[in-house]
């Protein structure tokens, strides 16, 4: 008999110990960028990301692998390029004065597309091109941006790629397009 | 001590047996070393260093590591780094050497365990087969790199072991620590399940409270595990959520299978045909009405394929009920050749099939010895 009540007290702590442990599991006390990267997906810029994102210098060329540029939704670099994971990634740019707003009137970005691929590429929620790429060779999308699109602070390029997929060799990663480079203000 | 003695006594064979192949396999493994002019230290690779950071300075308060800043060693599980810690201040050894001498003496223990496993569920295939099997098959790499695998093959060869002898509250224990070697530990809990439910209409009341005490302790490893998380830095689930780190992320596991073996590249094609057999295995453990052997493995199967193909031969040939499945399917093969070639049966109640198997041995040894150099190279297919 005491044998039998111990049983069913361990049987009880432990049921008790469970149920403490998804009531841990329902309250994550991190931060909102933690919660947005790793638990619900909604953002695909890491909490360390957001953190070491620097604003934009007028003119030049981004790499795919620049600082500057918040590659949300988009894979590690590769040796030349980076992949885009999902239907909608996204690239995360600072502005840091209304001078240089205003100042960046055009946008090219380089890129291969993976297979056929529906291509529509967003400025801030604005649809600025629509177009059918393949995979021939890479291609420049150059956008020209109308006034007021750019505002000071955060700014958001957002690609739709509808026909991203895995690529069928056992590689699990949705890709879309290989970016390679972003051009501000292309002559 | 006495206690000792007896055990030494009764085991003595398997004990040996488990030991020869445990010198075997890691005498090849230091001509292989020796001869590409590598060291212990550089067997510590992949998932090693960030084990060795767990050892060294504990569990990551916030990501940091990759491109992204998105990892941090919540994803690797406690066990094997607390047993780690251990050898490291015994021995004052440092964290990857630490790490490297307790996965082989993980190995050793692992290799005598699932013996004794083989003894109970088949004990017509002979152990010396199934000690080759483990100790010299193209995967024990894994055994020896300070990696969980040979820890986790221990631990349910025990947790197996005692419930196939009705010991629900300590086949329950060694699950409580399963689980918290890595996540697919806790599928201990539905081999459990699987045998209660089986078992529960010829048990007494006290039977069945000891069977649901078991099957609640499985899972304690990983909760604790989720409580510390948690205390650390906020998430209990951070150990699974960080996995994007490492793009991981668990879809449909079918669709990986479907595009594994689509997919032009010849490994990825390899492990997409491994998950194929290894779920006909567990289809044929089903069949035998293995439940609990057929449960935990389908667990530790689909989990780890919800994420991807890649490390898969490493998720499969470390599990016991798929070893064993492959042990018996070797010993029958060499069954059927010596009915073809020499035409008599064997006497099956005293008699293991004739070492024909050691003819294979040479093929496996050279997948071995193929898998140590791509481990050497760092090539990304024995991740």
């Amino acid at each position: 008999m005491k044998a039998k009540s111990m049983l069913v007290l361990a049987a009880l702590v432990l049921c008790f110990f469970y149920l403490a442990v998804l009531a841990l599991l329902q309250h994550p006390a991190v931060s909102d960028e933690y919660r947005r990267y790793f638990i619900t997906g909604e953002s695909g810029l890491s909490p360390a990301q957001v953190g070491r994102l620097q604003a934009l210098e007028m003119g030049g060329t981004l790499n795919f692998r620049s600082d500057r540029l918040g590659f949300d939704s988009w894979s590690n670099a590769e040796n030349e390029y980076r992949w885009s994971l999902g239907k909608t990634p996204k690239l995360h740019f600072l502005v840091d004065s209304p001078q240089n707003a205003e100042a960046l009137k055009g946008l090219a970005l380089r890129f291969q597309p993976h297979g056929q691929q529906i291509v529509r590429i967003y400025v801030n929620d604005h649809l600025l091109y629509d177009e059918q790429a393949d995979a021939q060779g890479p291609v420049i999308a150059t956008l020209s941006l109308p006034p007021a699109l750019i505002r000071q602070g955060h700014n958001i390029i957002r690609f739709e790629l509808p026909n991203a997929r895995m690529p069928g060799n056992g590689d699990p990663r949705v890709l879309g397009v290989a970016l390679f480079e972003l051009v501000l203000n292309p002559v | 001590m006495e206690s000792l003695k007896y055990f030494l006594k009764q085991n003595k064979r398997l004990l040996l047996i488990s030991c020869f192949a445990f010198v075997i396999n890691q005498a090849f493994e230091f001509f292989i070393l020796t001869v590409n002019g590598a060291g212990y230290l550089d067997l510590c690779y992949w998932d090693c260093p960030w084990y060795a950071s767990t050892v060294q300075h504990g569990y990551d308060f916030a990501p940091h590591g990759h491109e992204r800043g998105d990892a941090a060693n919540w994803a690797f599980f406690p066990a094997l780094t607390i047993v780690a810690r251990w050898v490291t201040q015994l021995f004052s050894l440092s964290a990857p050497v630490a790490l490297i001498v307790t996965s082989k003496l993980f190995f050793l223990a692992a290799i005598f365990s699932f013996l004794k496993l083989s003894q109970i569920y088949t004990p017509r295939v002979s152990p010396s087969l199934c000690a080759a099997l483990l100790a010299l098959n193209p995967y024990s790499l894994y055994g020896n790199v300070g990696y969980t695998e040979s820890m986790f093959l221990l631990f349910s060869c025990v947790s197996l072991t005692a419930l196939r002898q009705g010991r629900f509250v300590s086949a329950g224990l060694v699950g409580a620590v399963l689980s918290a070697v890595r996540p697919t530990g806790v599928f201990i809990a539905l081999a459990l399940l699987a045998t209660g439910l089986k078992s529960q209409a010829k048990a007494s009341s006290e039977e069945r409270l000891q069977m649901l005490l078991g099957i609640l302790l499985a899972p304690l490893g990983l909760a604790l595990f989720m409580v510390f998380l948690y205390w650390r830095m906020g998430d209990a689930m951070a150990f699974s959520h960080v996995q994007i780190a490492w793009e991981r992320v668990p879809s449909n596991p079918f669709m990986h299978l479907l595009s594994g073996l689509l997919a032009q590249n010849i490994s990825i094609q390899l492990w997409a045909w491994m998950s194929v057999v290894a779920l006909l295995m567990i289809a044929y453990l089903l069949w035998r009405k293995e439940y609990a052997l057929a449960m935990f493995s389908l667990g530790a199967t689909l989990l780890p394929l919800a994420t991807g193909l890649v490390a898969m031969p490493r998720y499969l040939w470390w599990q016991a009920p798929l070893l064993l499945v492959l042990a018996q399917s070797v010993s029958a093969f060499v069954n059927v050749l010596h009915r073809v070639f020499v035409g008599k049966r064997f006497n099956r109640q005293i008699q293991y099939s004739p070492p024909y198997w050691l003819a294979l041995v040479p093929f496996s040894l050279w997948g071995l010895h193929r898998t140590y150099i791509a481990w050497l190279l760092q090539e990304v297919w024995v991740i």
